[in-house]
């Protein structure tokens, strides 16, 4: 068999890449390509994330499942991802042990007069062996600066360094991620163990903190020239009011497309299509010629940003491999069964 | 503790269920209904969209069991697949190249 419908013009380039984000464009493929892309990194890329939290002592204002709860949400380094196995699956504990789980514990005793933030910094990878850290070199720890890219954006577009925001990956992963504030004399203590998992399971498993992607033409396009034609002034100004941001009125009083709609920030509403029509209609001309409808995009605009626990180039790669096993490991399956006589006759 | 199901039970396939199963439909020629099990949207509109692709499903004249449709619009999604990734590997070379020159980006 040949492959006669693979669309093989497909193309990835333009790859933006920074520490915590990343962009590129996919081309000459289907929505349901794009889409499942990126449903992949969203939900299915794995990961570390703590699922287990034993509190000795908790004398903090949080109650023990808050706390829980928060510890999970951490952010924790998963580039060895892969080297640990499901927690579930594995056969060589009953519980927790070094290849399918990594254990941290956290004491801190808040023994001056001020309050004490305790943060992901006070979380230690466990001395006890049962449960070890991680393979050396990559290390599965929290990621302190999660995040930090956004508010470098913040700072930086503000033109204030401060201000509340923190300037740098530095400040920000010495501050680390808080977890909770410590009164006088407040004790928290806990053990925690991390295990691999995917964001179809719970969220804090997810690389990523969004992925959008936005589809080139857009959809429903407004035929300017015709326009231009048919409408009188009034017209035109009708249309404006209710498609600003889509279309403007230049000097020579002809409708040209705005700038938040050739980027992408703004599309025409079935209202606007409506008036248009209408106008169009009272001018002489009829819908059909003023609008035209892109059922198929070919281009599609990516930006992914992660919450620091994987490259966003590795959550891309690792989301395209998890994307061809379904594909195979279904095909393998569809195989299995139409060998067991799907061929057979009806039973009715 | 409490009887909420795992939460993995939406991703591990129970014991004893299939992954896939295909029913031939009893009225129909060349129709069936294949139940793909703890699978979503990803891979069910991927899927779909790649069979619309093939007029083989498309004209419904000419005898074409689904089974082998949905073998052949698999295949295909693999091979598209296989394409991107080689593209990735191909643009993250190019892209390294660029945040070397500029230090950082934005
Ligand atoms: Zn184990």
């Amino acid at each position: 068999m040949q492959m006669q419908y693979v669309r093989d013009r497909v193309q990835l380039d333009s790859v933006t890449l920074g520490r915590h984000d990343m962009r590129f464009i996919l081309r000459n493929t289907d929505v349901s390509m794009a889409n499942a892309i990126r449903r992949t990194m969203i939900a299915e890329v794995p990961t570390m994330a703590i699922d287990v939290v034993t509190i000795h002592e908790n004398t903090s204002v949080l109650h023990d499942e808050y706390i829980a709860h928060r510890v999970g949400l951490i952010p924790l380094a998963s580039g060895a991802a892969d080297a640990y196995t499901y927690n579930r699956d594995c056969e060589e504990c009953e519980d927790f042990c070094s290849r399918c789980s990594v254990g941290y514990s956290l004491t801190v005793h808040n023994s001056t007069e001020d309050d004490v933030p305790v943060t992901s910094k006070d979380l230690i990878p466990a001395a006890d062996s049962a449960v070890a850290a991680a393979p050396p070199g990559d290390p599965v720890v929290p990621v302190h600066d999660s995040g930090d890219v956004l508010r470098d954006a913040v700072a930086a577009a503000a033109g204030t360094p401060g201000a509340g925001l923190l300037t740098s990956a530095a400040d920000a992963a010495a501050k680390g991620i808080l977890i909770v504030k410590l009164g006088k004399g407040q004790r928290l203590s806990f053990t925690a163990v991390a295990k691999k998992g995917i964001g179809k399971e719970h969220a804090k498993w997810s690389p990523v903190c969004t992925v959008a992607f936005r589809a080139e033409p857009p959809a429903v396009r407004f035929v300017l020239p015709r326009l231009n034609e048919l409408l009188d002034e009034t017209a035109k100004a009708d249309l404006l009011s209710l498609a600003l941001g889509v279309v403007a009125i230049d000097d020579n009083g002809n409708l040209y497309y705005d700038s938040p709609f050739l980027a992408g920030r703004s599309a025409i509403t079935a209202d606007a299509v409506r008036r248009a029509g209408e106008l169009a209609a009272a001018a002489g001309g009829a819908e059909s010629e003023i609008v035209e409808f892109c059922e198929h995009p070919e281009r599609f605009e990516f930006e992914v940003e992660t919450t620091g626990v994987l490259a966003p180039k590795e959550v891309l790669t690792r989301a395209i491999g998890v994307l061809r096993d379904k594909v195979t490991t279904v095909a393998a399956h569809l195989a299995q069964v139409s060998q067991e006589g799907v061929d057979d006759p009806p039973l009715l | 503790m409490s009887n909420a199901p795992d939460h993995f039970a939406a991703v591990v396939l129970p014991d004893g269920v299939q992954k896939l199963t295909y029913e031939r439909d009893v009225k129909v020629e060349n129709a069936g209904t294949l139940t793909i099990e703890r699978e979503d949207h990803t891979l069910g509109n991927l899927v779909r969209m790649q069979l619309l692709r093939d007029p083989r499903v498309t004209d419904a004249a000419a005898p074409y069991l689904p089974t082998d449709a949905i073998a052949t619009a698999l295949r295909d999604l693999n091979a598209e697949i296989n394409l991107i990734a080689d593209k990735l590997d191909a643009a993250l070379d190019a892209a390294a190249t660029t945040m070397d020159d500029h230090g950082q980006y934005r």
